[in-house]
């Protein structure tokens, strides 16, 4: 649970410096991109802890490229 | 953004910490072994043309960086889409160094410490300096490039008495295809992840020369990259030299002179993390400038925070161990790379060309109908 913890931490500090332009400016995207980051992260997050093999995306990229172009064998 | 108060000593400073950054950590070409240093040399030569691309796109727009240009010329939407694209590069490259970083310092400093702190620690760094815009971050260059190259000549002399010339024979022997292959890896990894300054510079101002900017840089830092690979080689020979993943690390850990000068690998941490924070910083703020243009935001830094914290937390699941990370380095990233190095900026030059034609075009005719004007003027006066 130490990164979740470390992470909320990090978010509320943020939040806190960042209050100013955050909120009293009122720009629907900043917020939506803030709630977009913590769902996603947290959800990455949550399912590393409850043990969810998460596959990356760049896993797909990687077998693209190395099918189009092998690794030289040793 | 305060990008125009730059001037060449910042520009220059900036471009050689990037250009250290992580390739000083994890090597660059490590594959072809003895013949690693004559690969950098081609991919040097490689880059310069490449250099001379990217600074005739900013010569046509003078005083506008990437992403004003794009969207002049592919349109709003076509032009969003491409800033998109090196949004997704950016952010991709700042989390792929923020691993190579943090599997650094977990494998030969702190191996007990969870790898998502150290991580989160570098990025809360990285964020801040965001914050305080470009020239904040171009005067630490300014300030730590010095420091750095003198770590790094202190540590080539010092390991002199270890070096062993015939650690780089035979010349060549690795054959073509290894060799361009390698290359070419030389010159994505990093001369060619330079494509991203044309998000951070802007041509026209009479203190800051764009092609001196990348030319002064592609000799000092490839002048660096190739000193250090160099020293790695003489000192280990081309088997260890390809087998240790940090041969820089390695290499400084075998200096002793006399008993008293020894144990200076701390040195070369020193100078991974000053170059590590300039290079992840700027492709955070990339990233952060590209998606406030998408999403009209007026201030980057109220979402340099999130992306920031988001490229930290990703960090650690974007390869499944330190392997996949050289293997993803060596035989993935250059041709992953190359649409956003290469093609990319290959389209936006030549279009960047038809359109700047069309325009002095347009603007000879409409001067040569203003002066026909001037010349009738007077007939009809009479």
């Amino acid at each position: 649970m130490i990164p979740l913890l470390m992470y909320f931490f990090a978010m509320v500090v943020f939040i806190f410096v960042d209050y100013d332009i955050v909120f009293k400016v009122k720009q629907k995207k900043v917020i939506f991109i803030y709630c977009f980051v913590t769902v996603s992260t947290l959800s990455v997050l949550l399912m590393n802890h409850y043990g969810v093999d998460i596959p990356s995306p760049f896993c797909y990229i990687k077998d693209f490229v190395t099918s189009i172009i092998p690794p030289p064998q040793k | 953004m305060n990008s125009e108060l730059l001037k060449t000593k910042h520009g220059v400073s900036l471009l050689v910490m990037f250009l250290m950054g992580s390739s000083i950590v994890i090597g660059t070409a490590s594959d072809v072994k003895q013949d690693a240093w004559e690969a950098i040399i081609l991919s040097a030569l490689f880059t310069a043309p490449v250099f001379l691309m990217y600074c005739r796109i900013m010569d046509n727009h003078k005083g506008k960086t990437m992403l004003e240009i794009l969207p002049e010329l592919f349109g709003s939407i076509a032009g969003k889409v491409m800033i998109g694209l090196y949004v997704l590069y950016a952010l991709h490259l700042g989390i792929l160094v923020v691993r190579n970083f943090t599997e650094f310092i977990q494998i030969v400093s702190l191996p007990e410490t969870p790898m998502r702190v150290v991580a989160l620690v570098f990025s809360i760094v990285c964020i801040y300096a965001v914050k305080t815009g470009t020239f904040v971050l171009s005067r630490f260059a300014v300030f730590t490039v010095p420091i750095v190259l003198a770590f790094m000549i202190l540590m080539t002399l010092f390991s002199m008495p270890d070096m062993h010339l015939s650690n780089l024979k035979p010349y060549f022997a690795s054959g073509w295809i290894p060799m361009l292959r390698n290359t070419y890896g030389a010159f994505s990894f990093p001369f060619g992840e330079t494509v991203l300054f044309l998000f951070v510079f802007r041509a026209g101002n009479e203190y800051f020369k764009l092609k001196r900017v990348y030319f002064y840089a592609l000799f000092i830092g490839c002048g660096a990259i190739l000193m250090a690979t160099l020293r790695n080689l003489l000192v280990l020979g081309s088997g260890l030299f390809g087998s240790y993943h940090f041969s820089s690390y390695v290499t400084a850990g075998l200096i002793d002179i006399g008993d008293i000068v020894q144990r200076i690998e701390i040195l070369l941490s020193i100078v991974l993390i000053f170059t590590g924070l300039i290079k992840i910083s700027i492709c955070l703020y990339v990233a952060v400038a590209g998606l406030s243009k998408i999403f009209n935001i007026t201030d980057y830094k109220t979402i340099t925070a999130p992306v920031g914290i988001f490229a930290a937390i990703y960090s650690y699941v974007v390869y499944g161990n330190t392997q996949e990370m050289f293997f993803w380095a060596a035989y993935v990233y250059p041709y992953y790379a190359m649409p956003f190095q290469l093609l990319i900026p290959l389209v936006i030059w030549i279009t960047s060309e038809i359109k700047t034609k069309i325009e002095k075009n347009k603007m000879g005719k409409t001067e040569k109908i203003r002066t026909d004007d001037i010349k009738v003027v007077p007939v009809i006066t009479q």
